[in-house]
């Protein structure tokens, strides 16, 4: 794509360089008009590099959060792609060691057909670590958990594409100790300096055991926890305290008697850190065809990570405001140029007459707008960057990570945020692209419009009189609607039949704009507004066709073709319909005195020339509903959070629960005697195996709960089943209800979508779950295995809505159904939920449980943190966000400028017959600023909308499910006001200017 | 066979619904080397019949037929070349280039019809020279006056001796003595180089210069009667 442009582009500036040398005195004429009206030339120049800088500027953002996104990524893998391990589980969760030869075949097969570029054995383990003598100790500040990573250091330098190379680590120190590297995070954490012993405690049990010698290592080195090195295995948790070592020391020191066995097996795929994943399914392929599929798991870790980050709602926010400010920054950039064609036409006619042949006339334009867009394009490049940079640089500290945050999955994910700087990054194809842009759609638009030009009759173009086509672009524009139309029709029906919503509804949007030009001209007002309104009403209704229902959750493609089916029915409907805008403002202001006039003066002025009005309501239009959009999600996101506090921790104010596999959990007597803490419960989690009614069975976590839950808990976002709706008792807590009962239960929509109420499920214990790390867990073997316990049948009552903010997400039934020697043996997992009294002493309270959960080892949260949280997080890049969309305005605003003062020049002499035949400075003042009145009037409320309206289609997507729409009418009433008075401002001074002309002079005004 | 012959011209022009018959099937012809002036009221076609004739419009119907070449059977290229090599423009409103200066704005006509521009130059001031404009060649048309400036035009109009010039009411934004002056000079420049001239103009003291003069209303031909001197 960038060859090509960079291909286009050059072969047209050449082309432009080549004819300028070889027609100096076009060239002459066409570079002197740039110094003829030079507050023109400064405006065409401003409003084209401001459309260049707002497409820059929106590819920057683009390119800083996907940076933001992906070097997260890239830390914490590298170029890990896959990761291959053993499927049985041993005890404790720890999965069998294997050895390089029970994967060599595959290895060695990945490797023959160059689909990979590493694989890395590694030995993994989480365990406790402090300095000399204090591994054992309480205090966090003296010992936390890290991961050991045994790897041969030799085998990294070769790994991926790049390699980690480790020689700028000192030569290790002689000594008996193992020598080892860890992260500049354990080192900071615990005060570790190169040089020091370290002691690794594997068992937290053996802090009690303190007569065992803990093993011993040397700090010869501190690293960077990036890239391979920020890797941890599978099983670990966020934090990047590492210990690097040869294997052989690593088995020593988790007493691994194993010779040459690993836990791990890392794949880089070929490629870089981020290319490589494209390989993933290849590589899966070929791992199921190994033989190996029973012994082994591969986890294409890559994949899901990349999936994980840009599904998520602020790159979607990203992506189309990008989309959006493209085309702006297009309309911007069309307006300018179709008016600069426009002001040539005398001139060009002029030269028509005297001999130039049409060629030589469209290139004197063309050379004209060359001179502008190249200056315009490279400043506009400049101003792109420093103008993202300075909005980036005003949110330097931001929770991160919000993708992962906003519709949370696992509650593990979720609790991970770190605080990471969202730098201000562009690629370089970026620049190029932007800077392309801004070249070539200013030399396309002037080429075009001087080709329609010098095409056009002599005379009228002498004259000055409206262009009335001729036969020929009239049978070729006829023919390319049909050719169009035929496009149309193949993507409707290539969309129907592949089910591709996007292709689709393009395909629809294409045909039904275009068909009503084939009508003559006075039938195509009201068929154009039929087909706008037809089509406006279709998107509306989109999600009742199934196949776009379903895409609309993951294809972006298709959010963005509703978003401009929506918005360019809106602006066709608005600009074809302009003549009625004018009555119903004629009829308004008529009531004053002296106002007709004004009134009809500036209302003839915009509706006779439809395109440029047309194309700055667009501009202000797009930018609007840019901004709508923009508004209006992030806030009902804000706004639905608050509303479903109940549901983040089930009606409990907050949770204590164990910290990975090195954490261990106060008991519940321990919460509850804390001063402020007015009921505790326990909430045990095992692993359910559930028969779905497709015949599947899924595995997902089964909560147990006790009667203390269901007296305390006020959550009641809970979806009942009718055949208990109509008990008081379940309506009024439906918690209480589910305690009573044995055979009944509740389940999370958003795990268990398939499961209706009413429907009577069979539930096992599976006797073997796999956990692969947080939040990725699935069952031994997907088919029901023999020695897995039945439960019994159990009705389902109800249903916790899938948009459900919670942390919680299962099977929830009372504990008594699990007999007592079954639970010890299946349960995995205990997490406390409490209710705090919520008076002055809250604080106190807080910060005992805090203590108690760093005495501990375990995390805790309160709910009102979390959503404090999410809620800082995504208001943060929403900021962001609405600081470039004010710059976004600037589009708008600079368009309306540029035509005002366009309008001054084109009407000086009309300005100057006004005033001979009585109009007052008043009156020419009021009909100019009337006139941009109307045009941003109307480009708003369109842009509000159609906004509006997207927002509530997307809503009514099945991603949005039971998503509110709520409009932040302050921040609307803010913009809207504002927008206007900015834009009446930059026209006081052309509205100004011609309000005090002198009759005589404006009339004499010709070039 | 005549210089120019104009055969059963027909010009109307459709605007929506309405339609104007600005020619009815005019038919006459021109000589080399005459005055040929164009009268009639305000509206009647007389700057369709220049425009047609010249072949900046397109009649509806009918020929035009230069020294045996219909210009309106000529392609666009053809045409526009035709024009470059054989014709001389004087507008109404001068239409000069605002960004060139007077001599530039003469070597434009050279210049499309691929005189060399040392050449080019050489003859411009030449021919401003006989306009009386040796003085104001690097003068901008925004500093000369509209006596001045029409004269640039006519400078424009003769610099490459085309063998035709149209002239659509050239002293129309003059005032009475320039006007004189001006078709002095055009008078001048008839008897010297032998060209044709085509002036349309409603003002029949401008008529007196001419050989014959062609009589329009309605968009037909009223009378083409000579002008004894
Ligand atoms: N582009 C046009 N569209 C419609 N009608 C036109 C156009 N140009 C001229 N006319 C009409 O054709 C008639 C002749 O115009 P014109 O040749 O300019 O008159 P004259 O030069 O004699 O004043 C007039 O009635 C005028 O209204
Ligand atoms: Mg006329």
């Amino acid at each position: 794509m960038l060859v090509f442009l960079a291909a286009i582009a050059l072969v047209v500036v050449s082309f432009i360089v080549i004819s300028m040398l070889s027609d100096r005195i076009t060239f002459k004429m066409s570079f002197r008009n740039i110094f003829r009206r030079k507050a023109n030339t400064l405006l065409v120049v401003a409003g084209s590099m401001i459309g260049t800088a707002l497409i820059v500027g929106s590819l920057a953002m683009n390119d800083s959060l996907e940076r933001f996104i992906y070097s997260q990524i890239r830390e914490t893998l590298g170029e890990i792609d896959q990761v291959v391990v053993t499927s049985a589980e041993s005890d404790r969760g720890y999965r069998r060691l294997f050895q390089l030869d029970e994967v060599k075949e595959l290895t060695s097969l990945l490797d023959e057909e160059d689909l990979i570029d590493g694989v890395l054995p590694i030995l993994a383990r989480e365990v406790t670590v402090g300095k000399e003598g204090s591994a054992r100790s309480m205090d966090r500040s003296l010992s936390t958990s890290a991961a050991v990573m045994g790897v041969d250091f030799s085998l990294l330098a070769d790994f991926g594409s790049q390699g980690v190379s480790l020689a700028d680590i000192d030569p290790l120190v002689q000594n008996d100790l193992p020598q080892v590297l860890i992260t500049r995070e354990l080192s900071k954490t615990l005060q570790i300096e190169v040089g020091d012993v370290l002691e690794v405690m594997i068992d937290t049990a053996e802090r009690l055991l303190f007569w065992i010698e803990l093993p011993r290592v040397m700090v010869s080195g501190i690293v960077d926890a990036q890239g391979v090195l920020g890797y941890s295995g599978l099983r670990q948790g966020m934090n990047n305290a590492k210990i690097i070592m040869n294997p052989d020391d690593a088995r020593r020191i988790l007493r691994i008697g194993i010779e040459n066995s690993f836990n791990e097996l890392l794949i880089s795929n070929r490629g870089d850190y981020l290319s490589g994943a494209a390989l993933t399914g290849t590589v899966i392929e070929r791992f199921e065809e190994s033989g190996l599929e029973d012994e082994f798991t591969m986890v294409p870790i890559k994949e899901q990570r990349i999936r994980m980050a840009t599904q998520g709602n602020v790159g979607l926010l990203f992506f189309a405001l990008s989309a959006f400010a493209v085309f702006a920054g297009i309309l911007l950039l069309s307006n300018i140029y179709l008016m600069l064609a426009e002001e040539r036409r005398t001139e060009l006619g002029t030269l028509r007459a005297l001999g130039y042949t049409r060629k030589r006339v469209a290139r004197a334009i063309l050379f004209e707008g060359f001179f502008y867009s190249i200056i315009a394009s490279a400043a506009g490049v400049v101003v792109g960057i420093i103008i993202t940079m300075q909005i980036l640089e005003g949110f330097v500290d931001l929770v991160s990570d919000v993708s992962m945050l906003l519709p949370i999955e696992n509650a593990a994910m979720a609790v991970s945020t770190f605080e990471q700087a969202f730098r201000f990054f562009i690629k370089p194809e970026s620049i190029f692209f932007g800077f392309f842009l801004g070249l070539l759609i200013p030399l396309a638009i002037i080429f075009f419009s001087g080709k329609r030009i010098s095409r056009m009759n002599i005379v009228a173009a002498v004259r000055g009189i409206p262009q009335v086509l001729g036969k020929k672009p009239k049978r070729f524009l006829r023919y390319l609607e049909y050719i169009l139309l035929g496009v149309s029709v193949l993507m409707v029906y290539s969309g129907i039949s592949d089910r591709n919503g996007a292709v689709f509804l393009a395909g629809l949007t294409l045909g039904l704009l275009i068909f009503p030009l084939s009508f003559p001209f006075k039938r195509r007002r009201i068929m154009e507004s039929i087909c706008s309104i037809s089509l406006i009403v279709f998107v509306m209704l989109s999600n009742h066709v199934t196949f776009i229902a379903e895409q609309s959750i993951d294809s972006i493609p298709l959010m963005i073709v509703k978003g401009f089916a929506i918005l360019f029915a809106g602006l066709l409907l608005v600009v074809y319909n302009l003549k009625t805008f004018d009555n119903i403002l004629g009829t308004v202001m008529r009531n004053g005195k002296n106002r007709s006039p004004v009134v009809k003066v500036a209302i003839a002025f915009s509706a006779r020339n439809k395109l440029r009005t047309g194309l700055t309501v667009a501009m202000y239009a797009v930018v609007v509903y840019i901004i709508t959009l923009v508004s209006i999600i992030p806030y009902s996101q804000e706004k639905m959070l608050e509303e479903s506090r109940n549901d983040v921790f089930l009606g409990f104010d907050a949770t204590v629960f164990a910290a990975g596999l090195q954490g261990r959990l106060p008991s519940e007597a321990e919460i509850g005697a804390i001063r402020g803490v007015e009921s505790v419960t326990t909430l045990d989690s095992a692993f359910t195996r559930i028969l779905l009614p497709s015949g599947r069975y899924s595995t997902v976590p089964a909560y147990l709960l006790d009667d203390e839950f269901a007296e305390s808990t006020i959550h009641r976002n809970v979806v009942l089943w009718e055949g208990v709706s109509e008990t008081q008792q379940a309506r009024e807590n439906i918690w209480k209800y589910l305690s009573q009962r044995d055979d009944v239960i509740i389940v999370s929509a958003s795990v268990l979508p398939e499961v209706v109420l009413g429907d009577n499920v069979q539930l096992y214990l599976p006797a073997k779950v796999e956990i692969i790390g947080p939040g990725f867990f699935m069952p031994a073997s997907p088919e029901l295995a023999e020695e897995d316990i039945s439960l019994g049948y159990f009705r389902v009552i109800g249903k916790i809505p899938e948009t459900s903010f919670t942390f919680f997400n299962g099977i929830f039934m009372p504990r008594s159904v699990v007999d007592e020697e079954l639970r010890s043996d299946m349960i995995v997992d205990s997490t406390f939920l409490l209710n705090a009294s919520s008076d002055k002493d809250l604080k106190q309270t807080k910060q005992e449980i805090f203590d108690l959960s760093i005495r501990t080892n375990s995390l805790s949260f309160f709910v009102d943190d979390i959503i404090d949280l999410v809620n800082t997080a995504v208001r943060g890049i929403v900021d962001i966000l609405r600081s470039f969309l004010y710059f976004g305005m600037v589009v708008g605003i600079v368009g309306i400028a540029i035509v005002m003062f366009k309008a001054l020049y084109e009407r000086k002499r009309l300005v100057g017959m006004m005033k001979a035949i009585g109009f007052t400075r008043g009156m020419v003042f009021r009909s100019f600023l009337l006139e941009t009145s109307f045009i941003v009037v109307v480009g708003l409320a369109l842009g509000f909308v159609t906004g509006t309206l997207t927002t509530y289609e997307m809503f009514s997507s099945p991603f949005f499910e039971g998503f509110e729409v709520f409009m932040p009418w302050g921040q609307f009433l803010f913009m809207g006001i504002t927008f206007y008075l900015v834009s009446l401002l930059v026209t006081l001074a052309p509205s100004y200017i011609a309000s005090r002309l002198s009759p005589a002079e404006a009339l004499r005004y010709f070039e | 066979m005549a210089f120019i012959e104009v055969k059963n011209l027909s010009k109307v022009y459709t605007n929506g619904e309405v339609s104007v018959d600005a020619l009815k099937d005019v038919s006459f012809e021109i000589d080399e080397a005459e005055i040929l002036s164009i009268l009639g009221p305000s509206g009647c076609g007389k700057s369709t019949l220049l425009n047609c004739l010249s072949g900046i419009d397109e009649p509806t119907s009918g020929q035009v037929i230069i020294d045996g070449i219909d210009i309106h059977a000529l392609s666009d290229n053809d045409k526009t070349r035709f024009r470059a090599f054989n014709m001389g423009f004087v507008f109404q409103f001068y239409n000069l280039i605002p960004v060139l200066n007077a001599r530039e704005n003469v070597e434009l006509a050279l210049l499309t019809t691929g005189v060399p521009e040392k050449q080019a130059r050489r003859l411009s001031v030449d021919t401003l020279d006989r306009v009386g404009l040796n003085q104001r060649a690097e003068y901008f048309p925004s500093q000369l006056s509209g006596g001045e400036r029409q004269r640039v035009s006519i400078a424009r109009a003769l610099v490459h001796n085309p063998k035709i010039i149209w002239a659509d009411e050239p002293t129309g934004a003059l005032d009475t003595e320039t006007s004189k002056e001006l078709m002095d000079l055009i008078l001048d420049l008839n008897k010297t180089n032998n060209q044709t001239f085509v002036i349309v103009t409603h003002d029949d003291r401008i008529s007196n210069y001419s050989d014959r003069i062609l009589h329009v209303d309605s968009g037909k031909i009223v009378s083409l009667e000579s002008v004894k001197v």
